[in-house]
């Protein structure tokens, strides 16, 4: 193409030399015809000669420059275009071939799919083919049974085989339905036969189920255990196991009933054990119960096998029906025998201050007996309701793997566990029923609703019998009695309630305890602390008054004194007691298998004991504050005094001077031992620490105010800097590395005073912001300021320009 | 783990079969459980929400509204930071009820709990026995602090209750919080005030600092 369109221009743009030829053969022409017209144009054809000759030369020049452009287009153009064009048609020819085996493969591909049609045609049609002869043989072989039965029913009932009657009848009773459907066919006979057969298995299907009930009918009121369990593994057979089931459990209520008068018999007349008599009625439950279990125990394997694990369920809901009216009559005796519901009303009376009458109230020791007894017997019930939950429940697993391994289609394994679901929801719900609506479920949550209103009481009375009856333990000792009592008193409520087994009344127990932490011994604690620590200096005012009162003087602020210390260790102690019993609970506990909701239950219950620990330590945190502020601080300012008088401009010599005799810090930190070691031994180990920890902030404190008044040159920086550690020393002796957390800023103050430049003291204060811990603060750059202003060698532009 | 800035108790009551249990799982699952049988003793679920940045744990009780389980939700009242009474807007009994448990609130809770009034089942249309004016006036009247119709059925108001009591307690909180700041500040200021120059200026200052971070 390219060469085409070369060629066309190059034509296009010269005149063609044809068209030329054309003219010079009309100019000669013209040159022919002159003579006879006798004009002269010679001049003219000069010219015009001159311009062919021109023109002549021109279309030379171009047929050659034409030559020679054709020729260097063709040197090698034309060679690549033949290349090409062989290159095209073999390509074009071996499409060729191509197409003609795709022809070939498609007719080929055509062949097959038409022969797999065919092949898969056949195989389906063999499929069901085979299902047909399957279902056939089915049909057959049930025909063939259905015979078999009809001979073999009458032979049976006859010769009284129920278990082969009952054997026919179920293979009768599970046989197909299109077996009974080939009665309406045609051949004569053999329907015939069928329905000849399926009428004598009908009625002797009814012949057998009277038989059989009237037969176990008869057993139960013969007694007769043998027979019973013979026949009632007959009725699932007969597709009747309703029947069965009512029949039997007529027999086990019998003897549930029996269990249950014999156990009440006893318990009316006041048990076979005097020593048990508090708990009676809580015996009698568990020995019922146990006897209740055995009987399940020995009956129900008879009963599993042929009736499966769904119906037993329903078993026990007919059983139920007794072993709630036992409960409701044992409840009855229970509730007259021990007054509970006129104590129950009494308790809640005192509870909610509605009465106030101390004659009525009940004596906790009573209380605590029949409290222990409710717990026991929802111990009892607790127990018996395991062993339903284990016989029946845990082989939830088996019964519902069993129907899987018959189904091999496994395509449905979601329709099947949500089969499995379905039926285990049905299954807790069914559970859930027996457990907590049935008659003996609800009397049981009513009772722990009293109990929880008894134990309630009988800790109130406790606390407050504990509080009454405080005293100072023997010598030496920094609590009084309140404190073990109370937390005696709490943990005996709180694990009765766990032993139990019901953690609604674990929880509403700890409620219970610990609102009466937080208000009565909270309020009896805090009432002796606010009447504040007597110390000499208050010790006017506190005369005063109790000269008024006519008593001695000093007796009543010597006792003033000692209830205030006490009441501020009780605190102390009672915390750390609360926090052990928090522990030793959450111990106990975490080896009982529980469901999450009631671990967390309980988890989130106990943190309320940790929370009235907690508020007794800020008490006892109060107290040693107000301790302090009346016993120590002032003495620690008054001590402090003489540390103003020290000059802090020295000289060398001076600081020599020092070395032998110390100015101050010596006779200071002795004052203060004296201090601290004067209370020691009053103060339980938290308090003396928040004591001496105030004292630490203290000593800080006056420090830092006799420093802001002096003027320090470079050796009375050093001086203080030699003070300062001796201090630091001291406190970390007494009261370890957190009473040096105290000093913290007072260090901060002292590096940076014991500078050579304030360039150097820049470092410092930079060095100190990397180092300092949350509870000390570094300080500001107006403090540094300040600080910085107090070296009397440093000038004072220099301080106000540092940044 | 237990990166919550604060824990809350809510503890809900109201008679039996108004719905509380349905609010809960609801809230806490999304799930509204058909036929939910009548809870036994307490029901205990725990949500972690979000009040602007902080993370806030619910400790929900849900309490059996049954009478043969007062003398156990009884003991819930006083530790409680929220109480959440219910009623059912188509049963007229559970609202007439109200005043027994604000009786109880009254004498068992802390007097300066957050209480809740809610409606429930509101998608019951036509059924409906109280007006929600009525019960809007009993929440005024009676000094609730937020009152609220609900739907555990159709999801109605649920995570905006739950939403409110955490906002509600949130701020109060932080508010008692400030406070004890702004007392220990205030505290250690007027014991250290001979402390002199240094104080009073650092004081000034951190005020100056507070009105500025306000802004």
């Amino acid at each position: 193409m390219p060469d085409n369109s070369l060629h066309s221009k190059y034509l296009s743009g010269v005149p063609a030399g044809r068209k030329n030829g054309v003219r010079n053969a009309a100019v000669e022409k013209r040159t022919e015809e002159l003579p006879e017209k006798q004009f002269d144009f010679s001049r003219k054809i000069r010219e015009l000669r001159l311009e062919l000759e021109i023109k002549k030369r021109e279309e030379e020049r171009i047929e050659k420059d034409i030559a020679i452009i054709l020729e260097e287009n063709t040197i090698d153009g034309g060679e690549q275009n033949r290349s090409f064009g062989l290159a095209v048609t073999r390509f074009n020819n071996q499409m060729l071939v191509v197409e003609n085996s795709a022809k070939q493969l498609t007719s080929a591909l055509k062949n097959i799919s038409a022969l797999a049609d065919t092949i898969s045609g056949r195989v389906s049609a063999l499929d069901v083919a085979k299902t047909r002869v399957v279902g056939c043989l089915q049909l057959a072989g049930d025909m063939r049974d259905l015979g078999v039965c009809a001979e073999g029913i009458d032979d049976a009932i006859r010769s009284e085989d129920f278990e082969t009657a009952s054997q026919h009848i179920h293979r009768f009773l599970t046989l197909d339905q299109a077996v009974f459907q080939i009665r309406d066919f045609k051949q004569k006979d053999a329907t015939d036969s069928i329905r000849h057969s399926y009428e004598i298995l009908s009625s002797a299907k009814e012949r057998l189920s009277k038989i059989l009930k009237s037969r176990l009918t008869e057993a139960v009121q013969n007694k007769n255990v043998a027979e019973m369990q013979r026949f009632v593994k007959l009725f699932p057979l007969i597709h009747e196991p309703d029947e069965g089931l009512q029949r039997y459990s007529v027999y086990l209520n019998q003897i549930i009933d029996k269990l249950a008068e014999e156990n009440l018999a006893i318990m009316k007349a006041g048990g076979t054990d005097d020593n048990r008599r508090n708990v009676l009625y809580a015996d009698t439950l568990f020995i019922f119960f146990e006897g209740v279990a055995e009987i399940i125990e020995s009956n129900l394997p008879v009963l599993e096998h042929t009736y499966g694990l769904e119906k037993l369920l329903d078993f026990m809901f007919i059983l139920q029906a007794r072993i709630d009216d036992f409960f409701k009559r044992l409840l009855e005796e229970f509730d007259a025998r021990r007054r509970l519901s006129h104590l129950n009303r009494i308790v809640d009376d005192v509870l909610h201050n509605r009465k106030l009458n101390e004659e009525e109230a009940p004596d906790p020791l009573e209380i605590d007996v029949i409290a222990s007894e409710i717990c026991m017997m929802n111990t009892s019930v607790e127990m018996y309701w395991r062993f339903v939950g284990r016989r029946i429940g845990s082989k939830d697993v088996d019964m519902a793997r069993s129907p899987s391994g018959d189904d091999d289609e496994e395509i449905d394994e979601e329709a099947r566990l949500e089969r499995q679901r379905l039926r285990k929801e049905a299954k807790e719900q069914k559970m859930d029923q027996l457990l907590n609506r049935s008659r003996v479920g609800t009397k049981m949550q009513e009772l722990i609703g009293s109990y929880c209103s008894l134990e309630h009481f009988y800790m109130l009375k406790s606390v407050q019998k504990a509080i009454k009856s405080d005293a100072k333990e023997d010598v030496g000792g920094l609590t009084s009695s309140i404190v073990d009592d109370v937390v005696f008193i709490i943990r005996k409520s709180i694990r009765r309630a766990a032993g139990s087994g019901n953690v609604d009344s674990v929880c509403a127990t700890i409620n219970n305890a610990t609102a009466l932490l937080d208000t009565v011994v909270h309020n009896y604690l805090h009432q002796h602390i606010q009447t504040g620590y007597v110390t000499s200096s208050n010790f006017a005012s506190e005369a005063f008054t109790a000269y008024q009162q006519g008593k001695q003087v000093k007796e009543a602020a010597e006792c003033q004194k000692e209830q205030f210390l006490q009441a501020l260790n009780n605190a102390a102690k009672l915390s750390e007691l609360l926090i052990e019993l928090q522990k030793g609970l959450i111990m106990e506990w975490s080896k009982v298998k529980r469901p999450p909701v009631e671990k967390n239950k309980l988890e989130h219950s106990t943190t309320q004991i940790e929370e009235s620990a907690k508020k007794f330590s800020s008490l006892a945190r109060h107290g040693a504050e107000e301790l302090f502020k009346s016993a120590i601080k002032n003495k620690i300012r008054q001590k402090a005094d003489p540390y103003h008088d020290i000059d802090r401009q020295m000289t060398m010599d001076d600081i020599e001077h020092y070395e032998a005799h110390d100015p101050f810090v010596d006779q200071f930190l002795v004052q203060i031992n004296c201090l601290l070691v004067e209370h020691e031994p009053a103060l339980f180990p938290e308090n003396y620490e928040a004591v001496v920890l105030l004292t630490a902030s203290e000593i800080a404190r006056q420090i830092e105010v006799a420093i802001a008044k002096c003027q320090f040159n470079r050796y009375g920086a050093l001086q203080l800097d030699k003070e300062y550690r001796q201090i630091c020393a001291y406190l970390t002796n007494v009261a370890g590395w957190s009473a040096r957390e105290k000093l913290g800023r007072l260090g901060q103050i002292v590096s940076l005073l014991n500078v050579e430049t304030i360039d150097e003291a820049m470092e410092v204060w930079h060095h100190s912001k990397t180092m300092t811990t949350s509870t000390t603060r570094t300080l500001t750059l107006p403090e540094v300021r300040k600080v910085l202003a107090l070296r009397a060698d440093f000038p004072t532009i220099a301080i106000k320009s540092i940044e | 783990m237990e990166d919550y800035k604060y824990l809350f108790k809510v503890v809900l009551v109201g008679n039996a079969g108004v719905g509380k249990t349905c609010l809960v799982r609801k809230f806490t699952q999304g799930i509204f459980p058909p036929g939910q049988s009548a809870t036994i003793g307490v029901d205990f679920m725990i949500k972690t929400v979000k009040v602007g940045n902080d993370k806030i744990k619910l400790q929900i009780w849900d309490t059996a509204g049954q009478e043969r389980f007062r003398s156990i939700t009884q003991s819930y009242y006083r530790s409680a930071h929220a109480i959440v009474l219910v009623y059912d807007v188509s049963c007229q009994p559970s609202f007439d009820c109200l005043p027994e448990w604000l009786g109880e609130i009254e004498s068992y809770a802390n007097r300066r709990v957050l209480k809740i009034l809610v409606g429930n089942k509101v998608d019951k249309g036509d059924e409906r026995e109280v007006p929600e004016r009525i019960g809007r006036d009993f929440s005024d009247v009676n000094h609730f602090d937020y009152f609220l119709e609900t739907s555990a059925l159709d999801a109605t108001n649920v995570d905006q209750l739950f939403e409110q009591v955490a906002t509600r307690l949130t701020n109060d909180m932080k508010i008692t919080d400030e406070r004890v700041h702004q007392y220990r500040a205030d505290a250690t200021n007027t014991t250290s005030n001979s402390g002199g120059p240094i104080k009073l200026i650092d004081r000034a200052q951190t005020q100056l600092n507070s009105c500025c971070s306000r802004q």
